[in-house]
């Protein structure tokens, strides 16, 4: 089972729907922070240039420094321009949803600025085989719907987790909170858990369609020698499916939200150098094969505020340098 | 556990707020005069081809210490024409300076100018 730090970098915040929907409202703080933090830091560049080259050459800094975090912050400002559009349309389409006559209509409202999907679905590979104890070995289909319409369907086929959507693209944190619905229904019934996602095709589409490769070979050889359990599973009943609907209907709103926000989907990795460079004779590394957009988006934050904070200090009290 | 909430939410934030703590400990304790100028005055020179002498009050409202650059300007208010000299004094924390230059012009009206920089 992955430990807190680790689900808070995968999947922050989607154990509920509720919480889902504060991720998603957290992620579009994250990118206006960004995005607006980005521009107060280019403005105080600017605004006191003088100051900063200034204090760079009198206290032996390279002048250049400016220049990086210039080109930092203008880079940031790109990064996530996509992003605070979009959260700035998400709100503007939350507060148009408040003055309809019932919350459906609101979210229709946001499902027609979505527009319609173009994209592939998404799909992950899960350590354990999921399926239904009434229909073992074969795949079946969850729908992802309430009032407001259909945002898709979710299809478990053995360890293979497939999210078809019907609107903009669709959302690797969907599936991670559709296996930790799983994992809370499991073990509210008492059965060990554990089940997790290994693979993202959205992220790396070569290693999991080797990985899904191999899931479906295991069943392929189960079916050709009769024997079960040849790759290790997890069986649902037909009232945790129930269950698995009735989460998928809570969190769509949530995902109405979550469209309009740009899908960072990446890697992560995490150096810690114990012996730094230049000598570099040790470093620790550690790597995780999907970072939730909030974690990433949300040091980025973190790393902006820092900065132009120490900016702003710095031309609130600037440093002492030697006289000439 | 409402208090083993409220650890639990202050351990989230502070890392973040150690280091803005250490960036303004940072700025404050190595921090410079932060200079303000007041109160410019010119006094006619006593003797034909004698200097101008400018004067202005100079104050420094920060906690830091540090040498700044005051730069005095006689303008004359009917052709625009200026006359400029500067000084360097050093300010200690929170003191105020009478700083006054001789800057070298013709007889005319003018009108004290005197801007203070820091770094110098």
């Amino acid at each position: 089972m992955p430990t807190f730090i680790e689900r808070a970098i995968r999947e922050p915040d989607v154990e509920t729907p509720q919480r889902y929907m504060q991720r998603v409202n957290r992620l579009a703080w994250a990118f206006l922070g960004l995005f607006g933090g980005a521009i107060v830091g280019i403005v105080l560049v600017i605004w006191k240039a003088q100051l900063y080259v200034t204090l760079s050459q009198r206290s032996n800094v390279e002048t250049l420094t400016l220049a990086f975090v210039l080109i930092f912050f203008a880079y940031l400002v790109v990064l996530s321009a996509p992003g605070a559009l979009g959260a700035t349309r998400m709100l503007y389409y939350t507060l148009q949803g408040r003055r309809q006559a019932n919350w459906e209509d609101g979210e229709r409202m946001k499902m027609r600025a979505l527009g319609s999907a173009a994209r592939e679905p998404t799909t992950a590979g899960l350590n354990l085989a999921i399926e239904r104890e009434d229909r073992p070995g074969e795949p079946f289909a969850l729908p992802v719907t309430d009032g407001a319409g259909s945002m898709g369907e979710i299809i478990v086929d053995g360890a293979t987790l497939i999210y078809r959507q019907t609107i903009s693209e669709g959302s690797n944190a969907l599936l991670a909170f559709f296996v930790q619905q799983i994992n809370r229904i499991l073990e509210q019934r008492g059965v060990t858990a554990g089940v997790d996602v290994v693979e993202w095709k959205s992220i790396d589409d070569e290693a999991t369609e080797e990985y899904l490769s191999l899931t479906q070979f295991a069943r392929n050889l189960e079916r050709h020698l009769g024997a079960e359990g040849l790759w290790p599973r997890r069986r649902l009943t037909a009232e945790d499916c129930a269950e698995l609907e009735k989460q998928l209907t809570g969190v769509c709103p949530a995902l109405r939200n979550e469209a309009f926000l740009p899908r960072w989907e990446y890697q992560g990795q995490h150096q810690l150098p114990l012996i730094p460079e230049p000598l570099g004779l040790i470093s620790l590394n550690r790597s995780e094969k999907r970072v939730d957009p909030l974690a990433s988006m949300g040091c980025a934050v973190v790393i902006v505020l820092v900065l132009v904070f120490v900016l702003a200090l710095i031309i609130l009290f600037p440093p002492w340098v030697p006289g000439v | 556990m409402r208090t083993k909430r409220i650890v639990k939410r202050i351990g989230y934030f502070l890392p973040l707020v150690l280091l803005l703590a250490l960036a303004a400990l940072w700025v404050t304790n190595c921090s410079g005069p932060r200079p303000s100028v007041s109160d410019p005055k010119v006094e006619a020179p006593g003797a034909p081809g004698k200097p101008y002498h400018v004067t202005a009050r100079v104050e420094n409202d920060s906690p830091g210490h540090g040498q700044v650059r005051v730069l005095f300007r006689l303008r004359d208010i009917h052709t625009g024409r200026t006359y400029q000299q500067s000084d360097q004094v050093t300010l200690r924390s929170g003191e105020t300076l009478i700083v006054g230059v001789d800057i070298s012009a013709p007889p005319g009206d003018y009108r004290p100018e005197v801007t203070v920089s820091y770094p110098p």
